[in-house]
């Protein structure tokens, strides 16, 4: 399962890699500044595998008390009206909900 | 507008998404749902945009009953291009102040006790040096080749050179053997 799980974050950064590659071909810099803190997220969750030796549950502990330090970050601003720091923190937040909700199927599937 | 608004208004602009949602905001304002379906783009990304495009000064907004809706600054974009590099630079008093402790300088290095020690052969040195010599010439008033000669070469002996450099220059008008100062000098 480890490798099934490592083979979709490797597809999933892959393919944001090409559609930042088209957007900043299309002058469209912020977006594809976006999309790399999409692929960031790909590779903290990916690092923190490799560091709990493949543990699943372990990693997704220690990754959903990183999300929750993002989801108090988005809270904050959101309160203060800060459009990008809450669109940045979204992104990462999504990109989070989709490694977990992946994660948790390859669990049940197992 | 001044220099910095410009450079942030262009930073602003070299987006491909910014470009269209002004143009969709020049056909008429909208609120930020409608700019996401028009243009395929998530809600959060136009009010990304839209706060950029907001800062820079190039859209402003409003509230309704229901949104809070986007329009085009119009005023911004009636400022030509020409007419902002033609507009006086923030630093220009800076490099005023550096271009006349530069030539302060050159006037320094090369002439000594009234005297020209010697012709700069960096055309910008020689430049300044020929704009003090020139000083020397009363405007409007005509002189014979003699007189230019005996004025230069109470600096240097090689008047010819000078005379010669400064009719190059444009600091000197010659006719007829009759020279006289152009307005060419600081």
């Amino acid at each position: 399962m480890k490798e099934e799980l490592l083979s979709y974050i490797d597809e999933r950064i892959a393919w944001h890699k090409g559609e930042q590659s088209r957007l900043k071909a299309e002058y469209r810099q912020d977006e594809a500044a976006h999309v790399q803190i999409a692929i960031n997220v790909y590779n903290i969750f990916r690092s923190t595998y490799q560091a709990m030796k493949f543990d699943l549950a372990e990693t997704l502990k220690r990754f959903s008390g990183i999300v929750s330090t993002w989801e108090e970050n988005h809270k904050r601003a959101c309160e203060h009206g800060d459009e990008e720091k809450r669109l940045i923190e979204e992104i990462k937040i999504a990109r989070a909900t989709e490694i977990l909700r992946r994660a948790k199927e390859m669990e049940a599937m197992s | 507008m001044t220099e910095t608004q410009a450079l942030m208004l262009f930073k602003c602009l070299a987006d491909r998404s910014r470009l269209q949602i002004l143009k969709s905001l020049a056909q008429e304002d909208m609120y930020v749902e409608r700019l996401a379906e028009r243009l395929g783009l998530t809600p959060p990304t136009i009010s990304f945009h839209l706060k950029k495009l907001a800062d820079a000064g190039a859209v402003k907004s409003y509230k309704t009953q229901y949104y809070t809706m986007y329009a085009l600054e119009k005023s911004v974009f009636m400022t030509s291009i020409l007419e902002l590099i033609q507009e006086k630079s923030d630093d220009a008093e800076l490099q005023k102040q550096r271009d006349e402790a530069y030539r302060k300088k050159v006037i320094d290095t090369f002439f000594e006790y009234g005297k020209l020690k010697s012709i700069p052969t960096q055309k910008k040195k020689e430049r300044i040096v020929l704009e003090e010599l020139a000083k020397a010439f009363e405007p409007g008033k005509e002189y014979t080749e003699r007189e230019v000669n005996i004025i230069l070469a109470d600096y240097n002996d090689d008047f010819c050179t000078l005379r010669r450099d400064m009719i190059g220059e444009k600091l000197l008008a010659r006719d007829h053997q009759i020279y006289w100062r152009t307005d060419k000098q600081k």
